[in-house]
């Protein structure tokens, strides 16, 4: 027989991921935020353009039905937490307890949202003793600590809201897919579901060290800007997209260009400069091929972009060649003009293009490389007295 | 400049941004509802150059009751959420406006309102269309609509 495992962390887990998945349903709920931090005041805190947070919100998981008690620490340690915190609140911040606990009818919670803080706070009051007459632990445990200063309680419990029977994780999936944004990709669930899931990387993304876990606003629209590109089918992009027979690939016709100088610098023959001005011209009629299909005015930056990707891909690759042993520096030069032909692609304008041709990449890389403003931009020479 | 980049440029030259005025103008003529005015163009241009905009205009099958509310309003998922990047393209619509004027193929009265002055058949449905549309709406309501601040003209 099998044994049970007996630490199971996945309801651990499955918090977790709750937990990511609500920050984005909020995220995509309000619009007036600037950045969002998790895990640093509170489960999730989002901050407006002043640095002001709006919202505080603790996150609840359970994997199996709960209601929710005032007497027990999801609900106290929750109210302590932001009482620890309350300097960092301001008039308009907003407390939110999100549990997927249940308040049902007669729960001394149930219309803890429309009540005022006097009433808040006299109903924790009213709920603090068992039917003996003692105090529950954690009210000992958290709310004896804070209720001292009465006024300032009451501050915290007046912004203090709670939402409720809240969805799984996969519920929640299904709310996120029914914001308006996502109306966007009609029925198609495969789309929906991208989008989430780069959503959800984002967040991830987020992290950067033990004390930061930050979400821009600016970030996030840019994402979902990019998810738009979804509802159009991208251009699709092959070899046979381009016809060669109106172009002259002849090495007589290109022997004074800049690109093929460049080869010819590192003793390379015919056959690479043919197989170079094969790409370079193909590539010059594709260029005009997608400047003319759509949208160019804006392409300004994002060619900027692919251009500097490429040179980064270039140098990045001569300097792994710099230190090769044992080779001349030509040999160098050749191994890593290849290693950088053969590279893996940079996907040119990726919301646009679903390039699948062979030569454009290469093809641009010999642009780079003849342009005779900026001569150094691109040399594939790895020889010391070309790279001073 | 590296080739790339000069087809680009080539692909915005001001003359071919005058051609999308041109059959700007000619959308709007065919409306009858007013005259397309010098600040229209920073709106309708970008907005052309945004790929599913071109793409929801291919599919509206145009009639009477196509407006800017109908066509474009109540399609906000598509089109409010999307910001022009209208900095970088002021500078190209400029030109291309500067290039019609200057080639008299549109005059421009005191009222900064643009008309015509060539014999111009339209060659761009997709403009053509949106000159239509845009012009159910005023040039204020419309820099409303897309939160576009007239000072960065």
């Amino acid at each position: 027989m099998m044994s049970k495992i007996k630490q199971n962390a996945l309801p651990q887990k499955m918090g977790d991921v709750f937990h990511y998945y609500v920050a984005i349903k909020l995220l995509l709920d309000n619009n007036s935020w600037n950045k969002c931090q998790i895990e640093q005041f509170g489960d999730i805190a989002l901050f407006d353009q002043d640095d002001k947070q709006i919202y505080n919100i603790e996150v609840k998981h359970h994997e199996s039905q709960n209601e929710l008690k005032i007497y027990e620490e999801e609900f106290l340690k929750t109210l302590s937490n932001w009482f620890d915190i309350k300097n960092l609140f301001n008039e308009n911040t907003k407390l939110i307890l999100m549990t997927t606990s249940t308040i049902s009818s007669g729960n001394p919670l149930q219309y803890w949202n429309l009540v005022n803080s006097d009433k808040k706070f006299k109903t924790i009051q009213e709920n603090q003793t068992k039917n003996d007459g003692t105090y529950y632990a954690n009210i000992s445990k958290y709310f004896f600590k804070i209720n001292k200063n009465i006024d300032e309680l009451k501050n915290v419990l007046d912004k203090f809201d709670i939402q409720h029977s809240l969805h799984n994780i996969l519920d929640i999936r299904n709310e996120i897919k029914k914001t308006s944004h996502f109306r966007l990709f009609g029925d198609s669930e495969e789309k929906k579901d991208k989008v989430i899931g780069e959503l959800y990387a984002l967040i991830g993304e987020g992290l950067e060290s033990k004390d930061k876990w930050e979400i821009k606003k600016s970030e996030f629209d840019q994402k979902l800007k990019e998810s738009t590109a979804l509802i159009q089918d991208k251009i699709l992009r092959t070899n046979n997209s381009v016809s060669t027979k109106n172009i002259d690939t002849n090495i007589s016709s290109y022997k004074d260009k800049q690109f093929i100088k460049k080869l010819e610098n590192i003793e390379f023959k015919e056959d690479v400069f043919q197989s170079a001005i094969d790409d370079y011209a193909k590539t010059i009629i594709e260029v005009a091929e997608r400047m003319n299909l759509s949208s160019s005015l804006e392409y300004d930056e994002r060619l900027e972009n692919y251009d500097d990707s490429l040179v980064k891909l270039v140098n990045d690759t001569k300097t792994k060649f710099r230190y090769t042993r044992n080779l001349t520096d030509i040999e160098k030069s050749q191994d890593s003009y290849f290693k950088i032909m053969d590279s893996t692609k940079i996907p040119f304008i990726p919301e646009e293009f679903n390039d699948q041709t062979t030569f454009f990449q290469k093809g641009y890389l010999h642009f780079l490389a003849d342009d005779e403003d900026e001569p150094k931009k691109i040399c594939w020479s790895l020889k010391p007295e070309d790279e001073i | 400049m590296n080739l790339a980049k000069a087809i680009y440029y080539n692909s915005i030259a001001p003359e071919n941004i005058s051609q999308l005025v041109l059959n700007i103008i000619k959308g709007f003529e065919d409306a009858k509802i007013r005259n397309l005015n010098y600040f229209d163009l920073f709106i309708v241009i970008p907005f052309y150059s945004y790929r599913p905009a071109q793409e929801q205009f291919k599919r509206i099958v145009f009639n009477q009751v196509n407006s800017f509310q109908r066509d474009i309003e109540r399609n906000p998922d598509i089109f409010s959420n999307f910001s022009f990047q209208y900095e970088k393209s002021i500078k190209h619509i400029k030109l291309g406006i500067l290039y019609a004027l200057d080639k008299g193929l549109i005059i421009m009265d005191e009222n900064m309102d643009i008309k015509i002055d060539t014999k111009f058949k339209s060659d761009n449905k997709i403009i053509f269309n949106m000159g239509k549309v845009f012009s159910t709406k005023s040039t204020a309501s419309l820099y409303n609509f897309f939160e576009v601040d007239i000072n960065v003209i």
